[in-house]
């Protein structure tokens, strides 16, 4: 009887054909478009060329240490600058309120940054100023000191020494991005919280006719439940292969590589994720719209307070509530991604995923208390 | 208008839904507006980061300056006493940045062989971590030119004494910055945050609600009756339009009542009515597609997963989350083929408005327009559908 009806759910959950085209395309379609908007992430170094404009003052022109720095940093192949020289201030004031360029710098005894609203550009414009302000005063004291170590010193600037190094312990480097992707997977395995719910209306005989027609049979119904629950599992448990599959090796996301840990990991998930759904199916008696509302809304913000939106509010909510690390099984499922990765010991791992699978534990001994006995005088 | 009065009862029977959704989605905005900010701006007062200091080498006057230095520029906290709690303070963020002196770095430094390098520990790609990283090493670059220039012997603790002070002063020196046009009003940095945060949550409120609003018409007997009735399609879709239309400005308003709350900005402040104004338009565009998506999804197993696609998937790649300056150029290609992309824009060319004139004002009627642009060519589509859906079944 287990595999009859395990078959029969199984057939019909894969014949409903608009769910799975979701179930599968969904977490890859979201996860695609995760991957375009950090792709520039790892190559930040790409910034553009900034244009700037230079007021063509007396001081400037008789700064010849200045000019060469100027002309050093705007001359390459992928410039940082792209220099304007302005005859008058006002010519350069103009050029900014028409924003041809971002910022324009006048030299007179000391520098001057002229700008109308800031930004990475300007930041980086002032950073170099400063950096130049800095070095030439170190420069002018050595000079002044002895003018004879005057020679050295280009030589000694545009030496590239290493002063600090990560000292990591984790063999893996700690990457934000990450931390994006593994709530991504964990919002996908609270998504199976929907066919959870639905499998349990599909046996309670007041929320669907099918339920009423399996509720004559003379099957225990722990037994209709069990495998129609077995059944979406595994249907879940592959979408969520298939979207691990798909990040590590297309889109080459980073899970370190204990294959088996990875697999165990998102069989959690997915059991948490289910389980959870048919608590709330079984918990809640109102329509499928408050049904579909408060998985939408509780998986959403369980996956929110996981980082799924902003890597920095997983660090906030643990901090905060540290309890909320243990009992948000979103936080769950992407931190035991997240410790198999980072750490090289598997306490962690294995505390969240036991905690998983307690989670899913529990859920289910609610819906069995609530759905044990059920009996219905009158639909 | 019975079209328009079924809308309405529709709403008050599925109240409880509709306001979790508005209430969750419109939580994570504020949230995100509390937590997710400060690290990320990028204005020129500087933010003091917090670092931690393990100092395993002697007392010299490198290491000295180095601490006194980190000291006037950051916060210092207190070192943790085993490995563990050093962990634990880097990942609660007590301590941003862990930075070790290793034993012997001050000798290995002046010789000038550099081969011990400090160790750091921090959360990467952080603000905070690149701060310091320049911090410490324009600290040590300025002080490396004068020992090796100079040619200061290791031993010379007077002449090294005398540098650090120098070093010192010399890093006080900063770029004079001036203010062209208009000296920048009040920061509105908070709001800028919330405004950017909005489009997600304004999208999934309203193609949650729209499209189960939406299904309802779409199934059963009601769809049905109103097939009979001697109302054109077009007629039956403008009243859907209209009802649909009034829960977005609702939505729209008590966004925009959340922001003034959260920022305790006043509604007089010309930036926030731009923001605000923006918002509206954002509205409308969120709308019509909102309302595209009712006629074409079918079925709930289809809305929530539709949904989040179009709403995080287009904030993600617009700006919304990561910001626009970090995108690359073909996703920023891509994005601006979504409203949610010319929203974002305008949201930074608001922020960073440096007067009201019609030049600078230009760039962000120009976005807005293109918003709308948009919520025109998903109403023709909606109705367009609509009509052809009409026809399908009769």
């Amino acid at each position: 009887m287990f595999w009859h009806i395990f078959k029969y759910r199984l057939k019909s959950t894969v014949r409903d054909v608009q769910t799975l085209f979701w179930t599968l395309a969904f977490p890859i379609m979201m996860v695609s478009f995760f991957a375009m908007s950090f792709s520039n992430l790892e190559n930040i170094s790409e910034y553009n060329t900034i244009k700037i404009g230079l007021v063509n003052t007396q001081q400037y022109r008789d700064d010849a240490m200045f000019q060469s720095h100027i002309t050093s940093v705007s001359t390459s192949d992928d410039p940082l600058f792209a220099v304007t020289v302005y005859d008058t201030k006002e010519e350069a004031s103009t050029a900014l309120s028409d924003k041809e360029i971002t910022g324009y710098i006048l030299k007179d005894d000391t520098l001057h940054l002229f700008i109308r609203n800031t930004g990475i550009d300007q930041t980086i414009m002032k950073e170099f100023l400063d950096w130049y302000l800095q070095t030439t005063s170190s420069v002018e004291n050595i000079i002044a000191a002895n003018p004879a170590a005057g020679t050295s010193i280009s030589g000694i600037l545009s030496q590239n020494i290493t002063y600090i190094e990560d000292t990591v312990t984790s063999t893996n480097k700690p990457n934000d991005v990450l931390t994006y992707y593994y709530a991504l997977i964990a919002m996908t395995c609270l998504y199976g919280a929907f066919m959870g719910s639905k499998e349990v209306t599909a046996v309670q005989a007041n929320q669907s006719t099918q339920a009423a027609r399996v509720n004559l049979a003379p099957v225990h119904k722990l037994k209709v439940f069990l495998s129609s629950l077995c059944a979406v599992t595994l249907i879940q448990y592959l979408s969520i292969l298939l979207l691990v599959a798909y990040m590590a090796f297309i889109l080459k996301v980073d899970f370190g590589n204990q294959v088996a840990y990875i697999l165990l990991a998102s069989f959690a998930g997915c059991c948490a994720g289910v389980s959870f759904g048919a608590f709330i199916g079984a918990a809640s008696k109102k329509g499928e719209g408050i049904k579909t509302g408060i998985i939408i809304s509780a998986s959403m913000a369980m996956s929110f307070l996981a980082g799924l939106m902003n890597a920095k509010i997983k660090y906030m909510a643990t901090k905060s509530f540290p309890i909320l690390a243990y009992i948000n099984p979103a936080n769950l499922i992407a931190d035991a991604f997240y410790a198999l990765y980072y750490y090289n010991t598997y306490d962690r791992y294995f505390l969240n995923v036991g905690l998983l699978f307690a989670f899913a534990f529990v859920f289910y001994l609610i819906v069995y208390l609530i759905m044990r006995r059920q009996q219905y005088e009158s639909i | 208008m019975k079209v328009f009065k079924v809308y309405f009862k529709i709403i008050k029977r599925n109240l409880p839904m509709l306001s979790i959704y508005i209430v969750i989605f419109m939580l994570f905005a504020l949230l995100l507006t509390l937590f997710g900010t400060g690290e990320t701006s990028n204005n020129f007062s500087e933010t003091k980061n917090r670092i931690m200091i393990l100092n395993q080498d002697e007392a010299s006057p490198l290491t000295d300056g180095l601490i006194d230095y980190l000291t006037e520029k950051s916060v210092i906290v207190e070192p943790a006493k085993d490995e563990e709690a050093i962990q634990d303070s880097l990942f609660y963020g007590d301590a941003a940045y862990i930075l070790t002196i290793p034993q012997g770095f001050s000798e290995d430094f002046l010789s000038g062989t550099h081969s011990l390098t400090l160790g750091k520990q921090t959360t990467p790609n952080s603000t905070a971590g690149v701060q310091l990283d320049m911090l410490i090493e324009k600290y040590l670059n300025e002080f490396n030119l004068y020992v090796e220039a100079q040619k200061i012997p290791p031993t010379d603790e007077a002449a090294l004494t005398n540098t650090a002070k120098m070093v010192k002063a010399d890093l006080q020196k900063e770029t004079d910055v001036v203010w062209a046009g208009a000296a920048p009003q009040s920061s509105i940095t908070k709001a800028t945050y919330f405004f950017n945060y909005l489009p997600y949550s304004l999208l999934s409120i309203m193609i949650l609600a729209v499209s189960s609003i939406m299904q309802v018409f779409e199934k059963g007997d009601l769809k049905k009756r109103m097939q009979c009735a001697p109302t054109p399609a077009t007629r039956i879709n403008l009243e859907l339009l209209l009802g649909n239309l009034c829960f977005a400005v609702v939505v729209w308003a008590l966004s925009a009542a959340n922001s003034l709350c959260l920022t305790g900005k006043s509604i007089t402040d010309g930036r926030m009515q731009l923001m605000i104004l923006n918002a509206l338009v954002f509205s409308f565009t969120a709308l019509s597609l909102s309302f595209l998506l009712g006629h074409l999804i079918k079925g709930p197993g289809a809305q929530h997963s539709v949904a989040n696609v179009i709403a995080l998937g287009t904030s993600f790649i617009s700006g919304v989350f990561v910001p626009q300056a970090l995108l690359g150029d073909t996703v920023k290609f891509v994005a601006s083929f979504t409203p949610t992309y010319w929203y974002v824009t305008a949201v930074g060319d608001i922020a960073a408005l440096p007067s009201f004139s019609w030049n600078d004002t230009k760039v962000v009627f120009t976005g807005m327009l293109i918003q709308f642009a948009f919520a025109v060519a998903f109403l023709i589509l909606a109705l367009v559908f609509g009509r052809q859906r009409k026809r399908r079944t009769v």
